[in-house]
């Protein structure tokens, strides 16, 4: 049974995620559909980082906001800049990731609650950054944040719907489970989760458990980036309030009941997470304790997640 | 020229001198065996030869030219030097193949760019990889292979430690350090441990283990050094170091030597 769902499971996910906006009702649902998107390419980043590697940040909503902020520089009428969209994207592939080793080297000597500690200040430290920022020159726009950003773009053709949005999404989603499936069974892969496992071993194993590191927190800070950017594009604004400490805890919520290391999990947390509060919308007031208490009693029933990183078992035939 | 030659290595922790000023050296292919009494230090000297803990003193050196002391873990293992731990470390949420692997990707070329990229180098480096990790899987026989995709935590203490060696060959040693790999193993087991070790030696690895069960030392050991207090106190065949008045002073009433 779980063999079966751990094979046709991908397909049949991506199946319903290509039909479910021409099912859905109406456009604030497709809008649900493409936050979804959005926030699991959060969890696959974060995923990298805390599920492979091990390194527990509390602060990655700031790579998140970086992306945006990096976005409306470049494609708003704040600088005067109208970058094309895909370069836009290049650029903060690139940024993200820089600020991701910037972060992280300090940090590399530090492990479990510590490193916990450290990344939730610098999550602080961006937020706020990106308040306080608009005086002597008004560089991030303050508390108001950043308007008019240009919509995404390709070859003259623009998006404005959220369906399409809501693709775009899709399809980068999809393209980056692909790339976190060939990370993780990679050497890079194996070094991180044996860092994961056992820091001292890992070394003596001869892996450079620093460059490892750097490396993680440069591919899931350029994921949570890349999902910024395109916050800035769909949102048309960004205001440090889109990146505060609840967007880090509920991302790291998304990839512990997924299932920490598990590709799949993490997309699963970021459909719980994203779409339980909007299911018990009605109840109103009773909505986040109903929400809390699913949680709790998924990490009870299944303190592994929803589901556990895949044992291998036929991982090695898929490489043979 | 010796592959590993230790000069005046020391450790203090704190108060405690646990390594006191110790030398050897290794020649190529030689099965060396390290003894003491509980604490007197073995575990530490290979920690220091390793780079897990930085020496107080000392100079542990390579082919007679490059001394490792104050270099990485990592950079130490490519110069050829691997190791097992007494207390098992493997990575148990991984299965016996990736565990291998980890040891194998040491000298693998491939980036960041191309294996998100899925380029054929990558992909034919990867299958190598595999490729050589079976291989070493299968130097225990039937033992490990036929559970090269389950958890490493899931294997019975005696293929934890067969498995713990896979692992370390894999980094490509010209020298494999071995911390009590037959603990808590039965007389068969460590029978089989013996031939396997030889058979490592075989495949032109010189290694130093650290043991307790005297058959094994007996049955193995091209030399036997013993230490006490981190001292070196003997250093010879196993007919010498067994009849030297120091060694047997060492162990009375802490232990004996019988075999
Ligand atoms: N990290 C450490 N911090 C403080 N003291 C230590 C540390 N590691 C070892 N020691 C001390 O150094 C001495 C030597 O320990 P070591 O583990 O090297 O002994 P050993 O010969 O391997 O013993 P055993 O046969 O029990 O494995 C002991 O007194 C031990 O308590
Ligand atoms: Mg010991």
């Amino acid at each position: 049974m779980t063999e079966r769902l751990t094979r046709y499971g991908p397909f049949l996910l991506a199946l319903i995620a290509l039909v479910a906006p021409l099912l859905a009702p109406n456009d604030y649902v497709i809008g649900v559909l493409a936050r979804i998107c959005l926030y699991a390419l959060l969890a696959l980043g974060l995923n990298i980082v805390v599920g492979f590697a091990g390194l527990l940040d509390l602060g990655f909503v700031a790579f998140f906001g970086i992306g945006s902020y990096v976005y409306a520089f470049l494609a708003s009428p704040h600088f005067g800049l109208h970058l094309p969209f895909a370069a836009v994207m290049l650029v903060i592939i690139f940024t993200a990731a820089g600020s991701g080793v910037l972060i992280g080297a300090p940090t590399l000597r530090l492990r479990g609650d510590y490193l916990a500690i450290v990344t939730l200040g610098f999550g602080e430290i961006t937020y706020i950054c990106l308040v306080n920022l608009d005086r002597p020159v008004n560089i991030t726009g303050g508390p108001n944040g950043l308007l008019s950003i240009d919509p995404p773009s390709f070859l003259g053709f623009v998006i404005d719907h959220n369906i399409e949005y809501y693709y775009l999404f899709l399809l980068t989603l999809g393209l980056v489970v692909l790339l976190s499936r060939r990370l993780r069974d990679s050497r890079i892969g194996w070094a991180w989760r044996a860092i994961r496992e056992d820091e001292i071993a890992a070394e003596a194993m001869g892996v450079n458990t620093t460059m490892a590191k750097l490396q993680a927190f440069a591919v899931g800070a350029s994921i949570a980036g890349f999902a910024g950017g395109l916050l800035a594009s769909w949102q048309r604004s960004v205001f440090p309030d889109n990146f505060l400490l609840q967007e880090s805890i509920n991302i790291l919520a998304m990839v512990i009941l997924g299932g920490l290391g598990s590709v799949l999990g993490a997309i699963l947390g970021a459909v719980a997470i994203v779409s339980l509060p909007e299911i018990f919308r009605d109840f109103a007031l009773y909505r986040l304790l109903a929400f809390g208490l699913i949680l709790i009693l998924v990490m009870i029933l299944r303190p592994q997640g929803l589901l556990a990183p895949r044992s291998g078992a036929r991982r090695s035939a898929e490489t043979k | 020229m010796s592959l590993l030659e230790v000069i005046g290595l020391r450790k203090n922790f704190g108060g405690i001198q646990a390594v006191r000023g110790f030398d050897i050296a290794i020649e190529e292919r030689q099965i060396v065996c390290l003894i003491g009494p509980n604490g007197s230090g073995k575990t530490t000297i290979f920690n220091l030869i390793t780079g897990l803990i930085p020496a107080t003193a000392g100079r542990v050196i390579i082919d007679g030219r490059r001394d490792i002391i104050g270099r990485k873990p990592h950079a130490i293992t490519a110069m050829g030097v691997a190791r097992t731990f007494q207390n098992q470390r493997l990575f148990n949420h991984m299965t016996l193949l990736e565990n291998v692997l980890v040891g194998c990707a040491r000298s693998a070329k491939a980036g960041l760019a191309s294996i998100l990229l899925g380029l054929p180098g990558a992909r034919a480096e990867k299958l190598q990889m595999i490729e050589r990790a079976r291989s070493l899987l299968a130097l225990f026989g039937e033992r490990l292979l036929p559970q090269a995709d389950d958890l490493a935590g899931s294997l019975s203490y005696a293929n934890r430690r067969r498995l713990e060696i896979a692992r370390a060959l894999a980094t490509e040693p010209r020298l494999l350090l071995l911390d009590e790999p037959a603990a808590g193993m039965n007389p068969t087991e460590s029978r089989e441990l013996m031939t396997d070790i030889l058979r490592v030696r075989d495949r032109g690895v010189a290694i130093l283990l650290i043991e307790h069960d005297m058959t094994v030392v007996r049955g193995i050991s091209d030399r036997v050094v013993a230490l006490d207090y981190g001292v070196k106190i003997a250093d010879g065949d196993f007919a010498e170091i067994r009849r030297h008045p120091k060694v047997i002073e060492a162990y009375l009433g802490r232990g004996t030597v019988d075999a």
